[in-house]
């Protein structure tokens, strides 16, 4: 999901939701007499009865259902970041989920972090290397953040300035103390 | 003759990517309503479809178009539009609010960050181990940690103890949040 579905959910769900202010303030007005007092709600049943009414509302509803599944369809995941460009030499491309991997196995295999792994993504319009970490409760959080250090410059120095790099890490309960 | 520059690791800079956010609430709104356009578009094909003959059935918009023409104004137009107001309000807040961040920064010298969940799970592990602590729980957002205990003993001491012990667990974060313990003495 990108930055542009975003701004365009944003901008759908205010509208909707002005509409639905605007709506309820109708409703009231109705009610109390401030607006059409003596008039009453008029629905297009003749057109209804038409020939070609059918037709007009099978095309609009063809139409809801393919602009509905292109909507759903903007929410996938975030963009893949495939092969990017290294940094300095335009002709050489590295596949940054293969780094991505490589950095979260050296990470896993350090005795700080009990699990690890690595995606690589379009976050920002950068692609972006996310290397995500468990470490154990007890202790465990500033050895396993010199290897998160680690791991992240060994990504960084195989592909470069071009791509961002971060860490997450997240705590496991179950993992005992760090023996060093 | 070429010269080949090799920089140290630890001299390579990281170019850092931005802090871990969670999906817009704009976007799960969009997903629902998403599904409700779907929806409405299904309800219409299929009104199509038996209006052209094609099947059998019943179509369902000219009698809920019939069920709603001559409305005159009901007494409880004025809940259902203060519920309309409300729920539009609600929309427009969830519009315009900013994705909620779900880790905290943590020192170090590349991007390294803590999801909010580990560290109520990290501050809840610490004071498991200070002596009296019997049981512990946290719950913590980015500014703040309220870690509950039930203690045997001192209880004040306790307390003082849970939080040194929390703080400096804390202290691993770029932005330590504010540690609030509360404590319950443990019935014998």
């Amino acid at each position: 999901m990108n930055r542009k579905a975003v701004g365009f959910d944003r901008g759908v769900t205010l509208l909707v939701g002005l509409a639905l202010v605007a709506a309820g303030l109708l409703v009231i007005a109705w009610r109390n007499g401030a607006l059409g007092a003596d008039r009453t709600l008029v629905a297009p049943t003749d057109a209804m009865s038409a020939a070609w009414w059918p037709w007009a509302v099978g095309g609009i509803g063809i139409v809801l259902i393919l602009l509905a599944l292109r909507w759903l369809a903007a929410h996938r995941w975030a963009r893949r970041a495939g092969r990017v460009t290294l940094a300095g030499d335009a002709a050489s491309t590295a596949d940054a989920t293969a780094v991505a991997s490589a950095a979260a196995d050296a990470l896993g295999a350090d005795p700080a972090v009990t699990k690890a792994s690595g995606t690589a993504a379009v976050v920002q319009g950068r692609p972006t290397i996310t290397l995500t970490a468990r470490v154990p409760a007890r202790n465990g959080l500033p050895a396993a953040v010199s290897a998160a250090d680690e791991a992240a410059r060994t990504a960084a120095v195989m592909l470069g300035d071009n791509v961002a790099v971060r860490t997450v890490l997240s705590v496991d309960t179950k993992a005992g103390a760090v023996v060093r | 003759m070429t010269t080949t520059e090799t920089r140290a690791v630890q001299d390579v800079p990281v170019r850092s990517a931005p802090a871990p956010v969670a999906a817009a609430g704009a976007s799960k709104v969009a997903v629902a309503l998403a599904v409700l356009m779907a929806a409405v578009g299904v309800v219409a094909v299929r009104d199509a479809v038996i209006g052209l003959g094609w099947t059998a059935g019943v179509t369902w918009l000219p009698g809920a178009a019939s069920a709603v023409d001559g409305l005159t104004p009901q007494p409880w137009f004025v809940a259902a539009g203060a519920v309309l107001v409300l729920v539009g309000l609600v929309l427009v807040a969830v519009a315009v609010s900013p994705r909620r961040r779900t880790a905290v920064a943590v020192r170090a010298q590349t991007p390294v960050y803590l999801s909010v969940d580990a560290a109520a799970k990290l501050a809840t592990a610490r004071a498991r181990d200070v002596a009296g602590v019997v049981d512990a729980g946290a719950v913590a957002s980015r500014r703040r940690i309220i870690v509950r205990c039930k203690v045997t003993g001192d209880e004040a001491a306790v307390a003082r103890t849970v939080t040194e012990a929390v703080t400096e667990a804390m202290g691993a974060l770029a932005r330590p949040p504010r540690t609030v313990v509360r404590t319950r003495v443990e019935e014998s």
